[in-house]
């Protein structure tokens, strides 16, 4: 009640935060079960570079990149094409909020529990890496930037998710969106430095790669946390993470416009 | 734009018409689609492999790998796992014939269709690797036959270990649950098998002797030619020896989880 008071009208967001926490609660056992896959899946990746010699510094930029992968993960693409394909996306958009934002609310309150999970899988995976086979390179310094990125990367990661989700307006059939779907994973997997440090790529590809948004997912992050840029490529990197937010944010608003348009067109 | 002005407020059924005819002959592309993100995948862990300057065995191995497990795997336990929980078992059950046979022959006719186009994709990954970053070990071509010999073998072995996992939903009470220990056993499948890296780079040798071997690092060692004669035959009747056994627990786990079902009367 006294948060009702302190927050006034603007208590629905917070409602609808803990209404998601609430609801991403359930499935705990299945959830735990599943982190063992996350932690063989570090550990496989790790190995790799392992036996490819990899120096410290990428160990700990892949290690590290996991644990920061996790903690700003947002698979929101699932939820607004089931939303699309479902309709029930009519029932949102008749609520007096803007949906997207609305949206977006919604899906820190989800990815907060399931977050959490993921965060666990990682640490263990990274644990018994470093304590195996690769140690990891940790660094106080710059932990603060860190986790000034996570706000910006969790925000690329939701915009990003909701453009690929947009895609079930214009594909009529529930397993065509799948096919986008796995290709945006999988150019995610491959471009967002979660497999690759985006260093270890040919140079004139590397250059290409770090400007583009998915750079801000783990690659950024990592380079500021493991001291390689300078104060001013830092600042640099937070305005360029802000801008590519505002820039995405408005283009996904005009393609769910665009999206909205073509289904309501023939009252379908 | 044209059609819209032409066909006035009747545009929705011209629409009604489109848009089923879309759905109908939909499925195709997804199909089409989902091979880039196979290729894409393969591609990238591929060139991990690059980067540390791997040998052509290895490549071989990891390429050539992909594109025998795109040839025999069967992703059955979604399927088995959603008639446990559905309770559409009961309906397979009443049939005349064993339930064993029937999904066995069920997922064969399935595989027919997905895997050669799963295989078409690592085909195209493999190509582009190997014409970039990659180099292939040219083996003898009777080590080919032999393993197209195994096919029926790391076949069977794949579709049984899914079908006994997928018999765990007997002992699961929540389907999602479930869902989320089939992606821990991929996951773990993935690494014991030697999808991503060759099982005897992991310096553990029992894990050479697991069922998992048999679907993607032994048939490579043959290829690759690690193996005598004597070690050939061997591998053949390992995995015949496991077929036989994983059958017999796929059984006993079948009888123990009717059990539990029956006895509550679910």
């Amino acid at each position: 009640m006294a948060l009702t008071k302190l927050l006034g009208k603007n208590y629905k967001w917070w409602y609808i935060i803990w209404f998601s926490i609430t609801r991403e609660s359930v499935g705990f056992k299945g959830f735990i079960v599943y982190q063992f896959s996350n932690i063989v899946r570090i550990l496989t990746t790790v190995y790799i570079w392992y036996l490819a010699n990899a120096d410290t510094f990428t160990i700990s930029y892949l290690l590290l990149g996991q644990i920061y992968k996790s903690i700003v993960e947002n698979t929101y693409y699932f939820r607004i094409s089931d939303l699309i394909y479902t309709s029930t996306i009519s029932s949102d958009l008749l609520q007096p909020k803007p949906f997207l934002f609305t949206q977006f609310v919604k899906s820190i309150g989800a990815r907060i529990v399931k977050n959490i999970y993921f965060v666990f899988g990682a640490v263990v995976g990274v644990l018994i890496a470093s304590l195996t086979f690769a140690p990891v390179q940790l660094s106080f310094a710059n932990l603060f930037l860190l986790i000034l990125m996570v706000p910006i990367s969790f925000t690329l990661n939701f915009i990003l998710g909701a453009l690929v989700g947009c895609i079930a307006f214009f594909v009529r059939d529930r397993r065509d969106y799948e096919g986008y779907r796995n290709s945006y994973e999988a150019i995610l997997f491959a471009i967002s430095g979660v497999a690759i440090p985006l260093y270890k790529f040919p140079f004139w590809l590397f250059k290409i790669l770090e400007f583009l948004p998915t750079a801000w997912i783990i690659h950024h992050p990592m380079q500021i946390y493991l001291g390689k840029y300078n104060t001013n490529q830092t600042i640099l990197v937070f305005l360029g993470g802000l801008t590519w937010c505002i820039v995405l944010y408005i283009l996904a608003k005009i393609i769910f416009k665009l999206g909205l348009k073509r289904n309501e067109s023939v009252g379908l | 734009m044209m059609l819209k002005k032409l066909l006035g407020r009747n545009y929705k059924w011209w629409y009604l018409v489109k848009y089923n005819f879309d759905v109908n002959s939909s499925g195709a592309f997804s199909l089409v689609i989902a091979q880039l993100s196979i290729i894409l995948n393969t591609l990238t862990l591929t060139y991990v492999w690059a980067i540390g300057q791997a040998s052509a065995a290895v490549f071989t191995y990891l390429l050539l790998g992909r594109i025998y497990r795109g040839l025999i795997e069967s992703f059955g336990a979604t399927n088995i796992s959603q008639k446990i929980i559905t309770g559409g078992i009961s309906k397979d059950l009443i049939l005349p014939q064993s339930y064993f046979k029937i999904d066995f022959f069920n997922t064969l006719g399935e595989r027919f269709v997905h895997n050669p186009i799963n295989v078409t994709a690592y085909i195209f990954a493999a190509i582009v690797a190997f014409n970039t970053f990659a180099t292939f070990y040219n083996s003898d071509p009777i080590k080919i036959l032999l393993l197209i010999l195994f096919v029926p073998i790391s076949f069977y072995i794949f579709y049984i270990l899914n079908f006994i996992f997928g018999l765990s939903a007997f002992f699961f009470k929540d389907p999602r649950n479930f869902n989320r220990s089939y992606q821990s056993f991929i996951a773990l499948h993935a690494v014991l098998t030697g999808l991503y890296i060759p099982l005897d780079k992991l310096s553990l040798p029992f894990i050479e002797n697991t069922p998992f071997a048999y679907i993607l690092h032994q048939p490579m060692q043959i290829y690759l030619g690690k193996y005598t004669t004597n070690q050939t035959i061997q591998v053949f009747l390992g995995g015949l020896a496991w077929c036989l056994v994983l059958y017999i627990l796929a059984k006993i786990v079948f009888k123990l989880g009717l059990k539990k079902n029956e006895s509550v009367g679910l």
